[in-house]
């Protein structure tokens, strides 16, 4: 077994969803020695442990992101791409402070300039937008929704949610993504979001 | 199409669950209609949406999580807060292999493989990772081997067919019940099956059983010792340091055979 079958192996299981993936990303969330180098990097370069642990699941959650959207090439391994990821988190991340600085000389800055609708809602501001709204559309469409997401099968879906069947999930799904849909359409703060989508 | 209608080829499209000629069609739908592509940019939205809800869900587990450097505590430990529902499961779901060191250095030939291999014995181990694929057959069989009952184990794990996501994990059980039972040929058919699993810890647990099965029908070949020496780098493999352990051993009584 060689490093880059145990990276096509989790990659694998991290496209194919379900719980597989999250298997996939408990592993390499505990690859020894994985976190030290990405805290290292992190404090070399200004940040705190606090920083470094913050970098390391941003680190993660886009890697699961990008494999799972197949913005992901198996060249290397996992371990040596997240590292690279972590590396441009934090080195956007200082930018972005920089900038937040200035800002008090430069009051027409727009923070949101140039980014797109998913990364304003990964911001701390739009993650409150999202935990809002996922919170007035329920746990269990939240959880159905997500789940057929990652790419859970129908079945799959059923037996988490205790549904009679897959035919039965999908119904809930769809139900579901309705009711996300109307949010969407009564909440102002997303017709920003629907303007940048256009353009 | 009505507008449920168009709901549901939206939400696939925006998904990227439509393929070939019906996802041409809408695409050009969208493209020639600017209702259509106003309104398809409202499931766009719901796509991001869905994919920031699952990164705060994965960020929340992370911080629940204990930083990798620091922990002490036990992959069960982590499983218990990645899905805590599964836990019980998890716990009575595995049996796995662990090294007992010391019994070989009693017995009469010391270094021969049959009897570094007596050295192992089974013990109930929480399991890696998630363990979402364990179902109740799963968890019925864990407990009868738990209880040294291997043949029930046997057979109630044998209802589990190829044709099942769960097949391998049952035969990495169906391996240890045989282990535990001394029927190792059959154990070491079953490790080899489970090690074929693209499950990460299934295949390595696999792979270590098949190669103690070895020892034991003393059959150990040198590509089984570069499988060893394999396992005992491989930083996935949760019984890393017993591998490292178990190809010293073999190092030294490889002067003896």
């Amino acid at each position: 077994m060689n490093g880059s079958l145990e990276t096509m192996d989790l990659a694998a299981d991290i496209r194919s969803g379900g719980s597989k993936r999250e298997q996939a990303l408990t592993s390499l969330y505990n690859v020894t020695g994985l976190f030290f180098k990405i805290k290292q990097m992190v404090t070399n370069h200004g940040g705190n442990e606090e920083d470094a642990r913050d970098v390391f699941h941003e680190g993660i959650i886009t890697l699961d992101r990008k494999i799972r959207q197949d913005e992901y090439e198996d060249r290397g391994t996992l371990e040596s791409y997240l590292f690279g990821v972590c590396r441009f988190i934090w080195s956007n991340q200082q930018r972005k402070n920089k900038r937040v600085e200035l800002k008090e000389d430069f009051t027409s800055y727009d923070q949101s300039t140039g980014e797109n609708p998913l990364d304003t809602m990964l911001n701390n501001e739009g993650q409150n937008l999202v935990s809002s709204l996922f919170s007035q559309l329920g746990e269990n469409c939240s959880k159905i929704l997500s789940l057929w997401k990652l790419s859970y099968s129908m079945n799959e879906i059923a037996e988490e949610m205790g549904l009679p069947s897959g035919d039965n999930a999908r119904k809930h799904k769809f139900r579901c993504y309705q009711k996300l849909l109307g949010l969407i359409d009564n909440s102002p703060e997303l017709a920003h979001n629907l303007k940048n989508l256009g353009q | 199409m009505n507008t449920s209608e168009y709901d549901e080829k939206f939400m696939s499209l925006a998904n990227n669950e439509l393929f070939g000629d019906e996802k041409m069609q809408l695409e050009k739908e969208i493209q020639e209609n600017p209702a259509l592509a106003e309104e398809f940019k409202k499931h766009l939205l719901a796509q991001d949406l869905l994919e920031a809800f699952i990164a705060q869900d994965l960020k929340r587990k992370f911080n629940s999580f204990p930083l990798p450097e620091m922990k002490n505590e036990t992959s069960g430990a982590v499983i218990k807060k990645l899905n805590p529902s599964r836990y019980k499961l998890a716990i009575a779901a595995s049996v796995a292999l662990v090294l007992g060191v010391s019994s070989y250095l009693f017995v009469g030939n010391k270094y021969s493989y049959q009897n570094i291999a007596e050295g192992y014995s089974l013990e109930m181990q929480e399991v890696r990772g998630t363990n979402l694929e364990v179902d109740d057959i799963i968890e019925k069989a864990s407990i009868y081997i738990s209880k040294n009952e291997n043949a029930m184990a046997m057979s109630t794990l044998n209802k589990i067919t190829p044709d099942d996501d769960r097949y391998f994990k049952a035969q990495l059980l169906i391996g240890n019940a045989s282990y535990n039972s001394e029927l190792i040929a059959n154990a070491s058919k079953a490790y080899l099956i489970s090690s074929k699993s693209t499950q990460e810890n299934i295949k390595l647990e696999g792979q270590f059983g098949y190669l103690l099965c070895q020892l034991k029908l003393n059959a150990w070949t040198d590509s089984d010792q570069n499988n060893l020496k394999q396992l005992s780098e491989n930083d996935f493999f949760k019984y890393k340091d017993d591998a490292s352990l178990l190809l010293k051993q073999l190092t030294i009584a490889r002067f003896f055979n």
